[in-house]
């Protein structure tokens, strides 16, 4: 025997059905805020037997909720697609308290210290800004004298030094910096944040061919959407690092950001505002250089 | 609701239709040109037109038939489009249901022998042919030779009309009507959606054949073939016809025209705005109604599937793949919809001179063949030589039969003919009945050249499909190479080790 199906229950329909209740609790109690320890409890009205407390349920002072363990979905092998879902999705809710709490923790540090918030805004934009590999001409790689796999291979460590170089105008960041917050999410990260790279030759090339200094120029009048960038871009940096996967979660955390970081640290209210600024911005972007596709690369995250 | 409706749509300027006219890159700066199928969907939930719009997902989120009948609405119109014709044409006369059942196995054999074909037959016929010909076996016998009736008819237009509040507003939208009967003036849309004591249509057919009649009132009278000049199709009857019943629509339907307008406003924003995606999330079907049937729930491809724990790099590869099927949206439309634009915009002679499109003549009848319908046309001397070059680089093309705006499109074989100004086109699909016919011909024939746009949404498909791949348990991923391979291709837990390289660094 396997060791899904050794794990793995056979319940009846009503034991399903008490489970999918406990799992909707669960997940609608961290969707509204609530602590991972203080969400999905209901009272128990004692209609379930010894076999769901293999771990499955926790009860506490007259309560019961799922018990949201890492091998819940093995317990569940057996049932079907929605408690699976649901589990899936349970699981996931667990990842998303964990980024609730870094974006508690940059609200309070956004106040405390405005520097903090460059270095996010740069982590942020330099993903933003790696969409630069594949949303150029090949006549523009060419011409800055890189071959395709180079410019490919470069863009990584060139989106850092071109998102410092735009949050400099209000910021002076150093790659140290990027890299020691890096290092401290890293952690709690089941993929890690790669470190920053010093500058090459090439990233200069990139640099030059981007006519970056124009660019970082035009940018700088636009503060409040490049902050809302990069604070969006590293948090779904986080969501992605931490390995959220369900729609569900990612709109949790989407909406906790808006409501937590973005109306408290810039004066734009809502996502259609930035896009239109966005569209203006790349209008703007692209009489400064042809060849780049602004609208792949100045961009919210998601779509 | 987010989104605000009715919304003002881009179409391209008519220069940037002509070569030379817009270079494209980037975003396009026109909105899409949707087909029916997308307002349905976009009407039925906006997540589902998200994964229309980006993940390639062309099937219907309403359509939920079991295993052994999917595909069968196809099977079921393509029957009864071919045996239409028969009777039309003079091949049958009042048949009986001994009859059309043996006309049946002889076209399932025929579809057998084209391409796989895993349907329960016995079924088809018990659940859905046979009642549908019980029911209209009167209405086949009274059938005459010669009847205006014209199968999978394509209908675009630019400017369909809607009306809001007392104001009116135009869309693009093209659409292919199931059959257009002329002489009974009526529009139909068949469906094996239903059951016998339904009191009503399948509410997305129902949509459906209004919205294709919308097309065919908006289009103007030059652009109908010459044959149909004269028809006015603002009086034709609407009917949704499932296996037991048919239903008829009413044409003044203002319920429709609000639905319309939000959808076309929900496509709007998706293609052209990435904040539109979470808020089509927010507004899903199933968790506004959570007892709505939907295919793409649990089923086909599992709006709410749980997803497998390995590869623990797979949100990285969604995160790079987010760009990927924004860019090969924009590549569809950038093809596929602005040549749709190109068409339905220029007048006949620019298309012409612009090598866009070649203007044929019959030079004689339809041929049945065993590989299918040979039809062989008379060209221009001086597009002779291209075509023929054509032929031998891709051998397919797009014959067009009628108008741009209203007519056949379909996708031909193209051979060389043993004249030197003269080509012939195979086409593939002998079971539809194509207009052109010793009853009711339609003179023009246009060939264009056939693009393979199918494979933009294949790629996003399998781009999607990829996100979905993976291994429950920890020892399973760890063998299986897919797992791996993205795990280390994403910057998961393992490297990416090339063999040679370690070879050679060994040797050293």
């Amino acid at each position: 025997m396997d060791v899904a199906n050794r794990q793995s229950l056979s319940l009846s329909d009503e034991q399903i059905n008490l489970l999918k209740k406990l799992m909707k609790r669960f997940i609608s109690d961290v969707k509204e805020g609530v602590t991972i320890s203080d969400a999905g409890w209901i009272v128990n009205e004692g209609r379930y037997d010894r076999k769901l407390m293999c771990g499955i349920i926790e009860r506490k002072q007259g309560m019961l909720r799922i018990s949201p363990r890492k091998d819940l979905l093995l317990a569940l092998h057996k049932s079907d697609k929605e408690t699976k879902w649901l589990a899936g999705l349970c699981l996931d809710m667990l990842k998303v308290n964990e980024v609730r709490k870094i974006i508690f923790e940059l609200v309070k540090k956004f106040e405390e210290d405005v520097r903090f918030k460059w270095i996010v805004v740069a982590i942020g934009l330099s993903q933003m800004l790696k969409e630069l590999s594949t949303h150029v001409t090949t006549e523009l790689v060419f011409n800055a004298g890189l071959s395709a796999i180079d410019w490919h291979k470069e863009i990584s460590t060139a989106s850092t030094q071109l998102a410092l170089q735009l949050v400099s105008t209000w910021c002076d960041i150093k790659p140290e910096e990027l890299n020691k917050l890096g290092e401290s999410l890293n952690n709690n990260f089941s993929y890690k944040i790669p470190y920053t790279q010093g500058k090459s030759d090439n990233v200069e090339k990139i640099k030059r061919a981007l006519k970056w200094d124009k660019i970082a120029q035009s940018l700088n009048k636009e503060e409040e959407v490049i902050t809302a960038l990069g604070i969006l871009w590293f948090i779904d940096l986080c969501l992605t690092s931490k390995g959220i996967e369900y729609p569900e979660s990612i709109s949790v955390v989407n909406e906790d950001t808006w409501k937590l970081l973005i109306s408290k640290t810039v004066r734009l209210q809502s996502e259609r505002e930035i896009v239109k600024r966005i569209k203006e911005i790349c209008n703007k972007l692209r009489r400064i250089v042809e060849g780049v596709c602004w609208e792949g690369v100045i961009c919210l995250p998601w779509g | 609701m987010n989104n605000s409706y009715p919304v003002r749509w881009r179409r391209p300027r008519r220069d940037w239709l002509r070569p030379g006219g817009l270079y494209p890159f980037g975003e396009p700066w026109f909105d899409p040109f949707p087909e029916v199928t997308d307002i349905i969907v976009a009407d039925f939930c906006p997540y589902a037109c998200v994964h229309r719009f980006f993940h390639g997902i062309r099937r219907s989120p309403t359509l939920i038939t079991e295993r052994s009948l999917e595909g069968a609405g196809d099977v079921f119109h393509q029957f009864i489009a071919f045996l239409k014709s028969s009777i039309v044409n003079g091949r049958l006369s009042r048949p009986t249901l001994g009859v059309i059942r043996r006309e049946f196995e002889d076209f399932v054999d025929h579809f057998r022998r084209r391409s796989p074909f895993r349907m329960d037959s016995r079924r088809l016929w018990n659940d859905i042919i046979r009642p549908w010909c019980e029911r209209k076996l009167d209405e086949l016998n009274e059938m005459q030779i010669g009847s205006r009736i014209f199968f999978e008819v394509y209908a675009s237009d630019t400017h369909v009309r809607f009306e809001h509040n007392g104001r009116s507003f135009s869309y693009p939208l093209r659409g292919r009507i199931d059959e257009l009967n002329l002489d009974d003036q009526v529009i139909i849309e068949r469906t094996i959606v239903g059951a016998p004591h339904d009191e009503h249509p399948p509410d997305s057919d129902a949509l459906q054949v209004w919205l294709l009649w919308k097309i065919l009132t908006s289009i103007s009278r030059e652009n109908y073939p010459i044959e149909m000049r004269n028809v006015d199709f603002r009086s034709f009857r609407l009917i949704v016809e499932t296996p037991f019943r048919d239903f008829e629509i009413s044409r003044n339907n203002p319920e429709f025209e609000e639905r319309v307008l939000r959808a076309y406003s929900w496509i709007r924003d998706i293609a052209r705005d990435p904040g539109a995606i979470p808020n089509a999330f927010r507004e899903r079907r199933c968790d506004r109604e959570p007892n709505i049937r939907c295919n793409f729930m649990y089923h086909y491809i599992g709006c709410r599937r749980r997803l497998p724990n390995y590869p623990l790099a797979r949100p990285i590869m969604r995160q790079r793949f987010r760009g990927w099927y924004r860019s090969l949206l924009w590549e569809l439309m950038w093809s596929r919809d602005f040549f749709e634009y190109t068409l339905l915009t220029l007048n006949i002679e620019e298309l012409e001179r612009d090598g866009i499109i070649v203007r044929a003549r019959s030079g004689g009848n339809l041929i049945d063949t065993r590989d299918g319908m040979l039809i062989e046309l008379e060209l221009p001397d001086d597009v002779v030589g291209a075509v023929i070059a054509h032929a031998r680089d891709l051998g397919r093309c797009r014959i067009v039969f009628g108008t741009l705006h209203l007519g056949q499109r379909l996708e031909g074989e193209v051979l060389e003919s043993s004249r030197e100004d003269r080509i012939n086109v195979l086409i593939e699909r002998r079971y539809i009945p194509i207009m052109q016919n010793s009853i009711a011909i339609l003179s023009d024939i246009t060939l264009l050249e056939s693009n393979p746009w199918f494979l933009i949404p294949l790629l996003q498909r399998n781009l999607f499909r990829y996100e979905q791949i993976g291994r429950y348990r920890e020892d399973r991923a760890r063998e299986d190479a897919f797992v791996q391979l993205v795990e280390a291709l994403f910057g998961g837990p393992r490297n990416l080790v090339r063999e040679a390289r370690s070879h050679e660094q060994h040797e050293e």
